[in-house]
């Protein structure tokens, strides 16, 4: 515990110097701080640390031991629990405990000063609960419940608060993403079964089944619920309509389809692929982009159609109406319309 | 399993008397609260998320965001924390300190305002909205020709204030407190003795001191149970010790004694106010700003402040790794969450017209709740 109150980092000569901190005190002459001592006393080898820093003292407590100890602490006068909260340590410079820390502050009316307990936790394992000894805890244990899926064990009615009742994650973990995710269940639930949705961290690409959409995370509003279940039983990829018209880079021409190229017109495109079969003409019609809007690359989207695999000719987004027009043409000419 | 007579009922979330989207679910019997369940969320927008991804003075806007009918006591408990963090509490100006000393109190003054409208709308009594409206709409004018803005203020910086006070604009304050004592009269004179004021408010949603404490109620409905507790004077903060006030308690813990609580507040505020106003003319004009670094960089550390916020207890809970400009983790302890915890503890027994006196004698603001 050498953590002593450092003065602020100054980047001018200029800045008069910060008053020099006094020497950190030893966990054990904090102990017996005569604002904690009793309660220390009292808890014996429960406490594990002790940190002081602008004048706060923190103490670590065992996780297991965490509700007597506030209990000896509210005996002791601390009757007021100020606050309650989590902190996720996985993105802490250096850090090697266990995941998670929950900070309890208490204030003593008598003693009119906080103290702040700490206890640390991993994913899986539960807190003791606080709720018996304080009544306050109960809805700051299920913020911290609901913020960063720490259980504590023995609270009387532990469900979500902020976010609502199967929402899948927790937001202020820190592989949650900050831009947020969308579960999507509740928008669409015939889509997207209930319970189903990413999970913390994840930018969605992961969930099988209920969504194989492969491009970048975005609002489902803006997908057409028949599209999406259309897509969804053909097996091909959902549309991707903000890649539409990007060039990929495999749209360029090859031996066996010349007309492969995004630079050529239409009719150049079609005079080429005039001896071809019924997919290379609808190939040819395609915008030659390979933007995988529609879900397919171009050749793909072709053999889809030749095969009566889907009977939609208007994916094209970049073709626009010309390649439309052509694979209504093409696809009336072969009598698949 | 239900009793033949009780039945569930949706109280909001779109419900005028739940001052923003407050769900409340109650199982009465006739009109008779047995058990009451509110539901929150509505407006959580993920504040604490997203202060750990911005510096540290960029996070101040947002504070404004939490409880946003008093946005400079937000403003305020931010930056001392912030403060606190660095070690540079002690080096903010005189005029610096009085400044916000005169911000929040007016903020207070009107936040008491709108929860006294607002109140007593909800209870059924209209004028006294008006009159309020009309003094709050000076002290937001006052906002206005500090910083520009009349709600979301961003008023503070870390370290000091934005900018000096506009010519004139003592003036103006001082025109103001002159005549707000009597305004406060006239909202007296409304209600204080009024027969269907007290039939609605005393003996409504009565709690005890050691149950206020128990639920970690702070503010006007702790003092409203008679515990002698304000954070400006047990914990001082800015210069506060130099101000003289006091802290006005009630008897019985009752809807009646919160409301005069905090109309006592208010004219505790004005007077604070008046004192302010000799002392900031004393200091050296464009003293403002402690000479620190612009860059916010606090070292490795973890620090707990609280200021008394209109609503009660307003604290900031920050870790800083002291590598990174912005907080590692910032957690935000709003009053109006605490204090809504009791609202079943209150509202058990009452009827359901009550429970609309009962969330508005605690006065919470969503934004806050939810964050």
């Amino acid at each position: 515990m050498t953590d002593a109150p450092q003065p602020p980092q100054q980047s001018k000569p200029a800045v008069p110097a910060a008053p020099a901190a006094p020497a950190a005190r030893s966990v054990e002459e904090i102990k017996r701080d005569p604002l904690v001592a009793q309660a220390c006393a009292r808890s014996g080898d429960a406490i594990i640390g002790a940190k002081e820093f602008a004048g706060e003292i923190s103490l670590t407590v065992a996780r297991d031991r965490i509700a007597d100890v506030a209990r000896a602490f509210r005996d002791d006068g601390f009757n007021y629990l100020v606050d309650l909260s989590g902190v996720d340590y996985s993105k802490y410079p250096a850090w090697t405990g266990e995941r998670f820390g929950v900070s309890y502050t208490l204030y003593s009316f008598t003693k009119n000063n906080r103290v702040r307990l700490k206890v640390t936790t991993d994913e899986s394992t539960p807190i003791p609960s606080v709720t018996s000894v304080w009544k306050t805890a109960n809805w700051h244990e299920r913020e911290t419940f609901d913020m960063f899926g720490i259980v504590f064990d023995g609270h009387p009615n532990l469900e979500r608060i902020l976010m609502w009742e199967g929402f899948n994650g927790h937001p202020l973990r820190k592989d949650f993403p900050i831009r947020g995710i969308d579960t999507g269940a509740r928008i669409y639930p015939e889509v997207f079964p209930e319970g189903g949705g990413p999970k913390a961290g994840s930018t969605g690409k992961d969930v099988k089944d209920v969504n194989i959409y492969k491009g970048e995370w975005k609002h489902y509003g803006t997908w057409p619920v028949a599209e999406i279940q259309q897509r969804a039983a053909i097996g091909g990829q959902p549309p991707a309509p903000e890649l539409a018209g990007v060039v990929a880079e495999t749209a360029k021409p090859t031996e066996e389809a010349p007309w492969h190229d995004p630079e050529k017109a239409l009719p150049e495109r079609m005079e080429l692929a005039k001896a071809g079969s019924l997919k290379d003409k609808l190939f040819a019609a395609m915008a030659q982009t390979d933007c995988t809007a529609c879900g397919w690359d171009c050749e793909g989207y072709a053999e889809a159609l030749a095969k009566g695999e889907t009977k939609d000719i208007t994916l094209c987004v970049p073709g626009e109406d010309e390649t439309e027009s052509m694979l209504k043409q093409l696809m009336a000419g072969a009598g698949k319309a | 399993m239900f009793d033949v007579h009780e039945m569930e009922v949706n109280f909001g979330p779109q419900h005028p008397s739940t001052h923003g989207v407050l769900r409340v679910i109650l199982r009465i019997d006739g009109e008779r609260i047995i058990d009451a369940k509110p539901i929150i969320g509505y407006l959580h927008r993920g504040t604490e998320k997203l202060f750990e991804a911005m510096s540290y003075p960029m996070c101040i806007p947002h504070t404004d965001r939490m409880d946003y009918v008093a946005s400079a006591t937000n403003n305020l408990g931010f930056v001392e924390t912030v403060e606190k963090l660095m070690g540079i509490t002690k080096q903010i100006p005189k005029r610096a300190q009085l400044m916000r000393v005169m911000l929040s109190e007016l903020q207070r003054i009107s936040s008491h305002l709108l929860w006294l409208a607002t109140h007593a709308i909800d209870i059924g009594a209209m004028t006294p909205f008006f009159y309020c409206f009309r003094e709050r709409e000076q002290v937001l004018d006052l906002f206005e020709e500090y910083c520009g803005a009349r709600l979301t203020l961003n008023c503070m910086r870390i370290g000091g204030m934005p900018d000096d006070l506009p010519p004139g604009w003592l003036d103006g304050v001082e025109k103001f407190v002159d005549k707000f004592e009597d305004a406060v009269d006239e909202y007296e004179s409304l209600l204080t003795n009024n027969r269907i004021w007290k039939k609605r408010t005393v003996g409504i949603g009565v709690i005890s001191p050691e149950d206020a404490i128990d639920w970690g109620i702070t503010g006007p409905p702790l003092r409203g149970s008679g515990v002698e507790w304000d954070l400006r004077r047990a914990q001082p903060y800015e210069c506060y010790p130099e101000l003289k006030f006091e802290i006005p308690i009630g008897k019985n813990g009752d809807t009646y004694d919160r409301y005069l609580v905090r109309m006592e507040e208010m004219r505790q505020s004005n007077w604070i106010l008046k004192q302010c106003i000799p002392l900031v003319k004393k200091t050296p004009a464009g003293d403002i700003k402690a000479k620190i670094s612009r860059v916010v960089r606090p070292p490795e550390g973890e620090v707990y402040h609280s200021i008394e916020s209109p609503k009660g207890e307003l604290g900031y809970y920050i870790i800083s790794d002291g590598k990174s400009q912005s907080a590692y983790r910032c957690h935000v302890r709003p009053p109006s969450f605490v204090n809504l915890q009791a609202l079943p503890a209150m509202a058990k027994g009452h009827l359901v017209s009550d429970l609309v006196a009962l969330i508005g004698t605690i006065d919470i603001v969503l934004g806050e709740v939810d964050r």
